[in-house]
């Protein structure tokens, strides 16, 4: 084993891989904090689906898929949030009447896309080992937006989480952060594509901020647990795919699982 | 000059009339109760007046820009919100990253939750809190700002009966200390005899304004509760009207 670590830790690509993991293991466990508190699962991996669309959308009319996946993302987010706003609908209902029509939508699409597209598997269930050093850089890139949008909004972002009205009455623009806060998830979306891809990249943002949410006695543990797990997932689900010669997004998300398990039975 | 003056007011939802044209005003130091059946519209003056809804026809005025402090009637968490009451009240106390936080920060949030009783709770979760505790709590939340106005909904929903008469007693001792105007709704008319100064009684139209013992008479109980009310006594001189 201790060969296989240092095979790994010299090839240029599994550093890349496991650099990669690191950023959005840390991200979007950040960012899933919020989405646990606001109860908006359902809606982030709402979102998440609906990048495929957007990823169709560009492979067919030659825009980079990632940029078509989050102009996408967000405007399924803010239809989400405008039908919701001005209906009687239950949220759930909305969410649930996007959801099937962008998913539909992007197969119908992808259905008009000329011959064999390899490169769709990999938006689909990511393919990490293939970040570039390029990749890498956008992505460092676009990390280090979400932290700061993060790091600027958290106060208002909590503050709607505990009760809307009252951060309106403290001052809190509440319509221009929740407007912010679907961007930003639109954002560590398309960040976590290249690693897990559309079909699992919500679970990335959900599964470790529960686990932390388990487990957290206030909400200055409840950040850092979940950016211990995030990250967590993401090393330790990539070494045990490159140990079990398996496919890396998936083992992502069943290590980010295990760790939900183990927080589950140590519940506060 | 009067500090709020609500004139002609009206809530519309869709095709319902939630309030229909109501008119009063608020004089500074007035401790004003906001009462009238179920239904009958009473939150949504009270979020009209502050400005979380917009009223489809008349307007409210604030003279001064006074600062508010507002207490919800309800605040939905489940049990797992990790919140504790120091981090609630950091929110407002502090600029920093509450994980930052300092000594005398601590002080100032002890210090704050102090004022209504509260320090002993300052680790524990908010969601773990009784009624009575987390109505303390959003309280002293409401008064970090130092409020003008400090304005409340239903106080005592979801508090037992003792608890009840504690929160108003606090409510009534804050006002005098701090010089508060206090705006609250409430359905308990021994509340409003007890402790407001000026009672607005709806039922959607206003169905009158002015002091408690002058205005509240039996015959204009009975027509705001529009026949459905119930006046009944329980505890030991605890006198609600639904």
């Amino acid at each position: 084993m201790p060969t296989e670590l240092s095979i790994f830790l010299s090839s240029g690509f599994l550093l890349r891989a496991l650099l990669a993991a690191v950023l959005v293991g840390f991200v979007t466990a950040n960012l899933g904090v919020f989405v646990v508190l606001r109860k908006m699962a359902f809606f982030s991996d709402a979102i998440a689906h609906a990048s495929l669309t957007g990823i169709a959308l560009g492979l067919l009319f030659g825009i980079h898929p990632v940029l078509g996946a989050v102009v996408f993302s967000v405007l399924v987010a803010v239809g989400i949030v405008y039908i919701q706003k001005r209906s009687t609908m239950a949220i759930d209902t909305v969410i649930g009447v996007f959801f099937s029509a962008a998913i539909a939508l992007g197969v119908l699409l992808i259905s008009l896309l000329p011959g064999y597209r390899a490169d769709l598997f990999g938006y689909l269930f990511g393919d990490i080992l293939a970040v570039s050093r390029i990749d890498l850089i956008v992505l460092g890139c676009v990390a280090a937006g979400s932290i700061v949008l993060v790091g600027w909004s958290y106060r208002a972002w909590l503050a709607i989480a505990f009760h809307g009205d009252l951060a309106q009455i403290s001052g809190v623009r509440v319509q221009r952060m929740e407007y912010l806060f679907l961007v930003t998830l639109a954002l560590v979306v398309a960040l976590g594509i290249k690693l897990v891809g559309t079909v699992l990249i919500g679970s990335l943002i959900v599964i470790p901020a529960a686990a932390a949410k388990n487990v957290a006695p206030n909400v200055r543990s409840l950040f850092g647990l979940a950016m211990l797990f995030g990250v967590s997932s993401g090393v330790f689900g990539l070494l045990a795919a490159y140990a079990l010669d398996i496919a890396a997004g998936p083992a992502i998300v069943i290590t980010a699982t295990a760790i939900f398990g183990v927080s589950f039975l140590f519940k506060r | 000059m009067n500090l709020l003056a609500v004139h002609n007011v009206s809530v519309r939802y869709r095709d319902r009339m939630v309030v229909d044209h109501v008119d009063f005003t608020v004089d500074r130091g007035d401790v004003v109760a906001i009462i009238g059946p179920n239904g009958s519209g009473k939150t949504t003056l009270l979020k009209a007046i502050l400005g979380m809804v917009t009223p489809s026809e008349g307007a409210v005025h604030w003279h001064g820009n006074p600062r508010i402090g507002y207490v919800p009637q309800r605040v939905d968490l489940e049990r797992g919100f990790p919140m504790t009451v120091e981090e609630l009240l950091l929110l407002k106390l502090t600029d920093r990253p509450f994980w930052r936080h300092d000594r005398a920060t601590h002080h100032r949030v002890s210090t704050e939750l102090a004022r209504v009783g509260a320090d002993k709770l300052i680790e524990k979760r908010v969601s773990e809190l009784s009624g009575g505790e987390l109505q303390r709590v959003l309280i002293a939340f409401a008064l970090v700002d130092r409020p003008d106005v400090l304005c409340l909904d239903e106080p005592s929903s979801g508090i037992d009966m003792e608890g009840e008469e504690t929160i108003y007693s606090l409510i009534h001792r804050l006002s005098e200390q701090e010089k508060l105007t206090v705006l609250l709704v409430s359905h308990d008319l021994d509340v409003v005899f007890k402790y407001a100064t000026k009672v607005i009684c709806i039922n959607r139209k206003l169905m009158c304004a002015g002091v408690p013992s002058r205005v509240l008479t039996p015959e204009m109980i009975q027509q705001a509760y529009a026949g459905t009310a119930t006046h009944y006594k329980h505890g030991r001189h605890s006198t609600h009207a639904h």
